[in-house]
Formats: structure tokens, sequence, C-alpha cells
């Protein structure tokens, strides 16, 4: 059986690209896909600075963003990740991104 | 010869079961998605590895409408989980409640009761100082109600403590067995099954669904909506309908902050009323009826009409678009709760239809009874 943690990711918006270039080059994602891994646009003081992800993962991908490769090190050292058990994901992507000093873009109130 | 007279008079009587695929028997086209049908459930997107345990994320749904419909997530992080639960609803508050251990969770000001079989204890500490709570053998179920401060509480297991329950309010019922938050189960009652989105980046959508032949639309959903706090959306055909035409869609809730559902169909203009009462956390079954030349948005809530807009619709009839499950374009509104299944049929579905589909999806619907 596998065993999912929850996993909040969260990149610089310069940095966006490439996470979703090494997302879509480990096949979690097509290619160029829009939006991608990195979907949600969060701000720092009402401007768009990151981009984040909120997702079940194995310990596998655990352990290779906590020991990265000379490849992927570059995005690890800028990637805010935290990992959580939990029932209730939403509170913990709130949770991360508060304490990073981030805010959720607020979508168009549009029916 | 009387005999076999007989047997088809007792054929016609009897009641056969409402199989929701019947609501497409005439060749409409739609979308029916069922997670109580692993079979029909596969973790990864490309449909190849079976959901086969609660708490497994969802990558690919398959249509069961026979219209090859099927709903695909976006990508591995946008997947939504799989989970279980007692019709009636979970009670227990607890995790891994077969052997508990310690440990932690936040808790309101209300009265609760622990309970569980074993030799173990159970202290207390943060929310409330209660107890402790001493087992007295592994056939006997002890008992304690306290009212925590609004906290973390911490439960501080010592030797055997099986079968252990947290509940809201003052008496120790019928335990509930949770695995993690997505495996609760109940012994003599219904299981029913989910499928979870995070309200934060969780969707799916499948390939253009030509509805271009009608102007009606039926949309069923078993829901709980897990939150108030942001628009969420259920379901939505088009991915930007507001400015496409010949679309509908599912709102739960429909406006930030506020206790509503709202279901909007549109020919070129947009018709539909929100609905109010509604408080995260609930669990509703949810109808929209769309006519676009009838100028009809008609929306039900556990099998009853509580809202009909006759504003103009515009005119021609629903368009031939992807259907977005949980998002809005698989970017925004993201919906923070659980679909128990969800039909569309493109035509009016008949009063029968209406009233045995609703019924259908209120019995997969944990905590609604119509």
């Amino acid at each position: 059986m596998t065993v999912y943690t929850s996993a909040v990711l969260i990149l610089p918006a310069a940095y966006r690209q490439a996470g979703n270039d090494l997302s879509a080059s480990m096949g979690w994602q097509p290619v160029d896909a829009d939006p991608g891994t990195y979907s949600v646009p969060l701000m720092t003081a009402d401007v768009l600075t990151h981009w984040g992800c909120r997702a079940d993962v194995t310990q596998t991908f655990i352990d290779m963003v906590e020991n990265p490769t000379p490849e992927t090190q570059p995005l690890v050292d800028v990637l805010i990740y935290d990992f959580r058990v939990t029932g209730d994901p939403h509170t913990h992507f709130m949770d991360v991104i508060t304490e990073n000093g981030l805010t959720l873009m607020p979508d168009n109130a549009e029916v | 010869m009387n005999m076999p007279l007989v047997l088809l008079n007792r054929r016609r009587r009897g009641s056969v079961a409402f199989n929701p695929v019947s609501l497409f028997s005439a060749g409409e086209q739609g979308f029916w998605l069922e997670p109580s049908d692993l079979s029909t459930m596969f973790s990864d997107r490309a449909g190849t590895t079976p959901v086969t345990t609660p708490g497994t994320v969802v990558g690919k749904r398959l249509d069961k409408s026979g219209r090859g419909n099927h709903a695909v997530a976006p990508t591995d992080a946008a997947r939504p989980t799989y989970g279980i639960e007692p019709k009636t609803g979970r009670r227990n508050l607890l995790l891994a409640t077969d052997t508990m251990a310690t440990q932690s969770l936040t808790v309101t000001a209300v009265a609760h009761t622990l309970a569980f079989t074993g030799t173990g204890t159970v202290t207390l500490t943060g929310a409330s100082i209660a107890g402790p709570l001493i087992g007295t053998g592994a056939s006997n179920r002890v008992s304690l109600t306290f009212t925590p401060t609004a906290a973390s509480l911490t439960l501080t297991v010592v030797g055997s403590v099986t079968l252990a329950q947290l509940e809201l309010g003052s008496t120790a019922t019928a335990y509930q067995r949770v695995g993690t938050a997505f495996d609760v189960t109940e012994a003599g009652v219904t299981t029913v099954h989910y499928v979870q989105y995070d309200g934060t980046d969780d969707s799916f959508s499948t390939s253009s669904i030509d509805f271009t032949a009608t102007d009606k639309m039926s949309v069923f959903a078993g829901v709980r909506k897990l939150s108030d706090a942001a628009q969420g959306i259920v379901a939505e055909l088009s991915a930007i309908p507001t400015t496409n035409n010949g679309t509908f869609n599912l709102q739960a809730p429909s406006d930030a902050g506020f206790a509503r559902y709202r279901f909007i169909s549109k020919g070129t203009v947009s018709s539909g009323n929100f609905v109010s009462g509604y408080a995260a956390p609930i669990s509703n079954v949810l109808t929209g009826l769309g006519d676009i030349s009838g100028d009809i948005a008609t929306f039900r809530i556990n099998g009853v009409q509580v809202a009909q807009s006759t504003t103009d619709q515009g005119t021609g009839n629903y368009g031939n678009y992807p259907l977005f499950i949980g998002r809005r374009n698989n970017t925004s509104l993201p919906f923070n709760g659980r679909d128990y299944g969800i039909i569309i049929v493109g035509k009016t579905a008949s009063a029968t239809e209406i009233t045995n589909t609703e019924s259908y999806l209120a019995a997969n619907t944990s905590g609604v009874t119509l």
C-alpha cells in the first residue's frame, strides 16, 4: 500500500518554468502543460512573487527533495517545501504560505 | 401453462433498482463519475494503476455514461484523493484508532467524550487536563466526558489502548474505526465513497463534450462542502464560461465567505440563483436543470426545489467544450470538498428521473437523507 504525505511546494516566480520543466521530465505533468504543476499564484504585498502547489507525495519524493542531485540542487535551494501527514490539505497549504509571508492571489469574482 | 404467466406477472410487479446509465439510453451526451466503482478510478493520469485503497490519489476517472468522457487530472500534483466513510458521517476525531498511539488534535470548547477498551491509560494535556482515563480490561469500554478549551489537545497513551474514540457530545457512541483521515468505517453502517479536492489545486477535466445538439441540461452531484472561505467550482462546462456561450456551472460556495451554492445556465446570457443557508461543512445532493430556450434555471437541493430563475438566457445550445471538475479551467476557484458522484446529461430529466437520480446520489452521499 502506497503511503502519501501532503506536500506544499512553492517556487519564486522566476523559477516556475524550471519547476514545471522538471516536473514534466519526471512524468508528473505533460510537457508545456498550462498551468503545470506550480499553478497557484502567490503574492507578497500584492505583487505576484511565487507559484505553489499542494500534492500528495510518496517517501521517494520526499527523499528526492531532501537529498537533491546536483541537477536538482539549484531548484531545491530556492524551493519552499513542507511535508505533513494530514487530512486537511487546504489548511496545510494556507499554513505554509502564511508562514512565508505569502497570500493567495484573489480570484476574480466571476460567475 | 399457467406458471409462465405467473412468473411474468411477478416480473412486471417487481421493482428494478435505478441505474443512472438509463439517463443516457436515448443516446444523450453526458457524463457520470462514480467513486464507489473502483474499476473506474486510477491513481495515475494514464489510467493504468487502479485505485484500491483509501487515501490514494486519483489521476483518472472513467465516465460510466457510456459516452467516453473520462476525467483526467491535469498534473500529478492536481490529483484529488479517494476516501471512504460511514453513510452517517465521521464522528471519531482520532486517527489509527484500532490501536491508539499518542496524538494531538485541535478541539473546540464543547463537550467531548473519549472512550476505549484495553488496560492502558490516556492522559490529556493542553486543551484539557481531565482524567486520566484508565482502562479496565480488553473487553471493557471506559469513557470520560470533558469540555476542553478551544486549543490543541494531546492524548498521551501508555499501555494497550484499543478501539479508541473521541467524539463531540456527552455520550460514547458506537465505535468508528479510523485508519487515516480518508479511511473511516463503522460496523453495521453502509460505507460511502468519495473523491476529495484540496481547495488548492486539485481538479479534473474531460475532452470536449459535444452538447451542441441540445439546449437542455440536467446536472446532479452529491457533494460535501468543507469550507465557505473561497468560491469553488464543482463542475463547469468550458474554460472561460464568462465569455463562452452555451455553458453551465455548479458552484460550492458561490461567493467567498458565504454559506451558498449556485447553479448557472447560459445561452448567450447567464441565468441562475445562489441559495443561502448551507454553511460548511455540509453534505448535499445538488441538482441544476438548465433550459436555454425556456429561460429556466432550476436549482434543487436534497430533492427540493430551492430556486428557479426565469431570466433570459439568450439563444443557442450548449457548447462543445471540456468539462472541468474541481476548478475553473484547472487554474482557479478550487473546490474545497468532496464529490460522492456527479451525473450530467444533456436533456431535461423527467420528474421520475430527477427523483431517482437524487435518491441514488443521496444513498451514496454521507449525511444526506431525502
